[in-house]
């Protein structure tokens, strides 16, 4: 890693981590029922969301499990709504392009994909969805999937602090108009506004024809670019506007969307463990949980740098300079922008696999062995900070399961945030660390041994198993990158990375809001000598190597089949 | 068009399924808890065990 690199990075994870802790203290205010500065501006039109959604529908106190069914009814209104628009949208209007409507089977996939905030894309965005669609079916669910995230989170971390037996732990479609009107609308129009400014098209034209000076027509696509660029990265959604995602030049165009692009990934998802300190008025809490997330970012991220940074022995022997120099950035530039170098690039695939965004700005095929195996990390532990909501739950989950063992080992009473941990939580807490690795590892295998799943690979031998890999982990991380070596457009994988998505989304949410409604009826136990404390450096080393043991003990055969056998091959001269 | 209704109504009874989870949990969480039934059993039957429990200092087996 360069001096350059390292000081890039540095800056960029600072900033990051700074802005979290106002952003933190702010989603508590919001979501708390505080003032906001924003109110005098917001409330009007939260009450006329209130009257369209129902006044006394938004009004009704909710259980987790009400509060669960509204949640899902609501997604599946407007998954059918995405659905219908893509199939149908060649008799909608602002279809410059005349583009027919989308296959059955692909806007089922696309459907739940985005809905479900994963943004797996098996379509060229850019070739095959109007500017209707892309605004209504693409970017409209980029709201809505991040707040749901978000807001049953909220509804998590409140069931730890009330005292009616969780008769009431807010009311779904309250806190998911409060959360779009409070924080996401202000910030994804200012930064539009921005992105526009650094070059982003926001238009509803359809494309415009270059005469390039060797006398050839080109179509260049364009349409509400900026519009969508905005809520993709700051709800950790991913999906692109274009095949290449942020690696366009109309995506990305410059260095400052890069860094912005960067920083609205890590914000919010961080910004959460903040809010859940101060929502539980336990702020050491918060930040135990912090620092285990963060020491997990900081531990494999530079696995990322600098394996790209030193290359590979058959890079070197084929004569290209691996070490960088003034003019030259050395490494592995395979499948990455010159604009955004090495660093950009490792730190942009990191985060948003960790944070599980999902947008590029680099291809991760074409990453090293070595290289791609952070990606890989942060998709299947899928709590290094994680999506919005849904990574701070995974967290807990494993925090959940280090308080029981770590009970068992001491002898004490398992308590996390004056809660007893019982039969119920675990069982729970356990179908969702299970869930994940199923999703993942079954489909990939089946992947591996069919032969539509083998052909739909673009290499052979580690690499191409790699590819399913990484798909089937993306799908069920709700990540939505992909190694862009796998042509997932084929029925096998568009019917696969649907049910994984579901299933990667659904029943872990499900089953941690029914550990919420289970805690929310438990007394708080208060604190005594023998409470066994999570709020303190040594648990958080526990919580830390219960994920990394888990973790590895789960995933490490299957990241050794692939990314690991592959970096050895490649010592040894072999490529796939 | 029958492939489109096919795809609707998958996407319906997907989430159904979802539901039909949100029960499924419910039942997990609505089970006696670990420790319950044996508090419980203590405390009704208390005066029945009393002796047993006893210290062996109090005359309690060991």
């Amino acid at each position: 890693m360069t001096t350059q690199s390292a000081l890039q990075i540095f800056l960029t994870l600072l900033i990051a981590a700074g802005l979290s802790v106002p952003a933190g203290r702010y989603l508590a205010r919001a979501m708390s029922n505080g003032r906001t500065l924003l109110d005098p501006v917001l409330d009007p039109i939260d009450r006329f969301l209130y009257i369209l959604v129902g006044k006394r529908v938004c009004a009704v106190p909710m259980n987790w499990k009400v509060y669960s069914i509204h949640m899902l009814l609501t997604n599946l209104v407007m998954a059918l709504l995405i659905y219908l628009i893509l199939v149908f949208q060649d008799r909608l209007p602002l279809n410059p392009q005349h583009f027919g409507g989308v296959e059955p089977l692909l806007a089922f996939n696309t459907a739940i994909s985005f809905i479900t905030n994963t943004d797996w894309q098996a379509y060229g965005g850019e070739t095959t969805l109007s500017n209707f669609s892309q605004m209504t079916a693409i970017t409209f669910p980029m709201f809505t999937s991040a707040a749901t995230g978000f807001v049953v989170a909220m509804a998590f971390i409140r069931a730890f602090t009330v005292k009616d037996g969780g008769s009431n732990i807010g009311n779904f479609y309250r806190d998911l108009i409060r959360f779009t009107t409070r924080v996401l609308m202000p910030v994804a129009f200012a930064l539009g506004v921005l992105f526009i400014q650094q070059g982003e098209p926001q238009t509803l034209e359809g494309a415009v024809l270059a005469h390039t000076m060797e006398g050839k027509e080109q179509t260049i696509a364009i349409g509400p670019v900026a519009s969508m660029e905005t809520i993709k990265h700051l709800g950790t959604n991913g999906g692109g506007f274009f095949n290449a995602n942020a690696s366009h030049p109309y995506e990305n165009p410059t260095p400052t969307t890069n860094l912005m692009q960067t920083l609205l990934m890590m914000v919010l998802p961080a910004a959460i463990v903040i809010c859940f300190g101060e929502m539980i008025g336990n702020r050491r809490q918060a930040w135990v949980l912090y620092a285990v997330m963060a020491t997990l970012l900081l531990l494999f991220l530079p696995v990322t740098i600098v394996a790209e940074q030193a290359g590979t022995t058959i890079l070197a022997n084929s004569g290209i300079e691996t070490a960088a120099t003034e003019t030259q950035p050395g490494g592995n530039m395979e499948g990455k922008e010159v604009r955004f170098g090495i660093a950009q690039s490792g730190l942009f695939a990191t985060v948003t696999t960790s944070f599980t965004t999902g947008s590029v700005n680099a291809m991760h095929d074409s990453f090293t062995p070595l290289g791609a195996l952070a990606p890989f990390v942060g998709m299947m532990l899928q709590c290094i900070y994680g999506g919005k909501g849904v990574g701070f739950l995974a967290a807990l989950a494993y925090g959940i399961i280090a308080v029981f063992v770590a009970g068992l080992m001491v002898g004490r009473t398992p308590e996390f945030l004056g809660k007893k941990i019982e039969k119920a939580e675990i069982v729970l807490v356990s179908l969702v660390l299970l869930i994940h690795p199923l999703v993942i590892l079954a489909p990939t295998g089946w992947s591996v041994i069919s032969p539509y799943g083998v052909a739909a690979m673009a290499n052979a031998g580690p690499h191409g198993y790699a590819e399913a890999l990484y798909a089937f982990s993306s799908s069920a991380a709700n990540n939505g990158s992909a190694f862009a070596g796998l042509n997932a457009a084929t029925p096998w994988y568009e019917w696969a990375t649907a049910f994984v998505i579901l299933i990667g989304r659904y029943p872990p949410i499900i089953f941690m809001m029914a550990v919420a409604g289970s805690v929310a009826r438990k007394p708080i136990t208060p604190m005594t000598t023998a409470t066994l404390r999570t709020d303190t450096a040594i648990f958080g080393l526990f919580w830390f190597a219960t994920i990394l043991v888990v973790g590895a003990l789960t995933f490490f055969p299957a990241l050794a089949l692939g990314p690991v056998a592959e970096f050895f091959a490649m010592k040894s001269g072999l490529t796939f | 068009m029958s492939g489109i209704a096919l795809m609707f109504i998958l996407l319906v009874a997907a989430y159904l399924l979802m539901i039909g989870l949100v029960e499924f949990s419910e039942r997990i969480i609505e089970k006696p808890q670990l420790g319950k039934r044996n508090e419980t059993m203590a405390s009704s039957e208390i005066g029945r065990y009393a002796p047993v429990c006893r210290a062996p200092e109090d005359g309690g087996r060991p």
